[in-house]
């Protein structure tokens, strides 16, 4: 882990505060931008085969074409449009983004509660294990999962999954902790309620107000680690159209088609950043400052 | 001090226990047999038996394991399934290099994000630090390899500036030469962490601002610079050695992707052509190297922190 430790789970909104966030969220400076600039690519993503105008897999003119009219991003080397593979690699970014942030969140969450909630044995051993797997970068974590089950797709989304879900652990740990001595926690337990109860029922809806920033910060680094391994040839392999690996592939042709090399990653960087802003954006309406970027894999 | 030193050394021993678990299991997870994983496809039938000997591939599981964490305990992780040269020596070959990049990086980071951080923590409104926060959130969204492309096309292949294969060449041998290698690697990563650093510098000025010893300063009559800098700045920059610090351990074999773009003989570059190569010992050496490397760092910062600010207590 690396730019802000165990994050420190803020004192959680009682639910009647729920309702403000929204509106705070919206108001704050980065929120509503970001929330745009994603919206955008989420069409984009899910509306790939309407909106690309070449098939992204097949040759469309000649090659290594300058961005015009009839090609907008210009052709790559195999004379294929570069607009029509930069937006199917939205929808692949996208997929790894989700596909990544719901495993770590689907298995994250309910052990760090369960950690942070029984306590004992149980907690010291996934601390141990979460220690072990957050002293591991996370771009090196990633590719070491991809050395052992192969490149491809699922297996980059999973390899950053996993490689996300100690945060989330500690994560809901420490919100955990900071609850379960509440009096709501307190007067549900001696009305009778049993464990399962209390930690379904009463403490994860109240702590998910950081697990949801986790999420779109795990969506963000999911995105970068995914475009660095593509880029290094570790990741979804050619001819897909992932944006690392266009970058990849218009390294040999700068001086031919320099906009190969530029508009893919634009469009990689918006996305980044446009997550990012969302976080914030959040963090800002949730009066949180430390769900942070934990676990940065985002350096490569 | 020296209690909580060894307690936390004590602590590192389940870690390292699960991470030694976790890396010798890597050669069992790969399909195909763990002997054929460890010498490659292609090696002779007596490199192959050597290798299942090595395993103990006849012996129960946990002997097998200990017979592995034995070796790795004296530093014997086996020789390279590319180039049969022991492991240790080419993993121990890359970290001055790793280090070097680390320390350039870091400066480069230091040098952009404190002016940033600073300025955007004194004049919160002003026009500037708005500019400031576009940086940020910029560098932290433009993937580093990106950004060594386009240095790449800039500064090494238009301007022959720079190399643009970037050899290791130590500071201490040469120390121009080290500069001109180790300068555009070192500046897509020293963007990318002044975009943390600033962050970091930033809240935690405003946080001593608004203390109450500043207030008192100022009630005194200190100059104003003078209170920013002896007073305020100082206890600001504290926490920053916390993210300083951590940056080095995630710059140990966090950097593959850097490393790779720019040709630079790394410990990152090394995992990368031994992932690419299926070159298992290597992999696993690197990791418990890095994990150790992780755990000795956190702990140094851990302590370093509490002897600069001596409010903190080591529990």
């Amino acid at each position: 882990m690396t730019t802000t430790d165990t994050a420190v789970a803020p004192p959680t909104q009682p639910r009647v505060a729920r309702a403000g966030v929204v509106g705070k969220f919206l108001r704050s400076t980065t929120g509503p931008i970001g929330a745009g600039v994603m919206g955008i690519l989420l069409l984009v993503a899910l509306g790939a085969d309407l909106i690309a105008p070449y098939d992204p897999l097949a040759r469309a003119g000649a090659a290594l074409q300058q961005p015009g009219g009839e090609f907008w991003f210009g052709t790559d080397e195999l004379g294929r449009d570069i607009f029509s593979r930069v937006v199917h690699g939205t929808r692949l970014s996208l997929q790894t983004a989700v596909g990544a942030a719901a495993f770590a969140g689907v298995v994250g969450l309910p052990l760090g509660v369960l950690a942070g909630y029984v306590g004992g044995a149980t907690d010291a051993i996934l601390m141990r294990i979460t220690d072990f797997v957050l002293a591991v970068p996370g771009i090196l974590f990633a590719l070491v999962v991809v050395a052992v089950l192969g490149s491809g797709v699922w297996n980059l989304t999973l390899a950053i999954g996993i490689g996300a879900t100690p945060t989330f652990i500690r994560l809901a740990r420490a919100s955990t902790l900071s609850l379960r001595e509440q009096e709501y926690v307190l007067a549900a337990r001696s009305m009778g309620a049993s464990p399962f109860d209390i930690m379904a029922r009463t403490i994860t809806p109240n702590i998910m107000g950081p697990i949801i920033v986790q999420i779109i910060v795990t969506a963000s680094v999911a995105i970068l680690v995914a475009a660095a391994l593509s880029f290094v040839g570790l990741g979804t392999p050619p001819p897909a159209p992932s944006w690392g690996g266009m970058l990849q592939s218009s390294r040999a042709y700068l001086f031919q088609q320099v906009w190969y090399a530029v508009l893919p990653g634009v469009v990689l960087a918006v996305t980044i950043a446009a997550l990012d802003a969302i976080g914030r954006g959040m963090q800002v309406a949730l009066g949180t400052r430390t769900a942070g970027r934990a676990k940065v894999g985002g350096m490569g | 001090m020296v209690s909580y030193v060894v307690r936390r050394l004590l602590q590192f021993i389940p870690v390292l226990f699960l991470a030694s678990i976790a890396v010798w299991a890597i050669i069992y997870a790969v399909p195909g047999s763990p002997a054929t994983a460890l010498v490659g496809t292609d090696a002779t039938p007596e490199a192959l038996a050597a290798a299942e000997e090595r395993l103990g591939l006849d012996k129960p599981v946990p002997l097998q394991y200990l017979q592995w964490v034995s070796g790795a305990v004296v530093g014997d992780f086996g020789d390279s399934a590319i180039n049969g040269a022991p492991v240790l020596g080419q993993l121990a070959e890359r970290i001055p290099a790793s280090l070097q990049l680390a320390l350039f990086s870091l400066t480069i980071g230091l040098l952009l994000a404190l002016p940033l951080g600073i300025v955007s923590a004194l004049k919160p409104r002003s026009v500037l630090t708005k500019v400031i926060n576009v940086y940020q959130a910029a560098a932290l969204a433009i993937p580093t390899f990106w950004v060594g492309i386009l240095l790449i096309i800039g500064l090494a292949v238009k301007r022959n500036v720079f190399p643009s294969v970037s050899n290791f060449v130590p500071l201490w041998v040469d120390p121009v030469g080290a500069f001109r290698n180790t300068f555009l690697p070192a500046l897509c990563l020293g963007i990318y962490i002044s975009g943390i650093i600033a962050r970091f510098v930033s809240a935690s000025l405003k946080d001593s601002l608004a203390q109450d010893y500043v207030r008192t300063a100022r009630a005194k009559g200190v100059p104003e610079g003078a209170v920013i800098s002896k007073h305020a700045l100082r206890n600001a920059l504290l926490p920053t050695v916390t993210v300083v610090g951590l940056q080095i351990g995630e710059f140990l074999g966090g950097t593959v992707v850097t490393e790779v773009v720019f040709s630079y003989p790394g410990l990152g570059r090394l995992i990368y052509t031994a992932v690419t190569g299926r070159d298992y010992p290597i992999i696993q050496a690197a990791v418990l190297f890095i994990v150790i490397a992780f755990l000795l760092i956190n702990l140094i910062v851990d302590v370093l922190y509490a002897l600069l600010d001596p409010r903190v207590r080591l529990e």
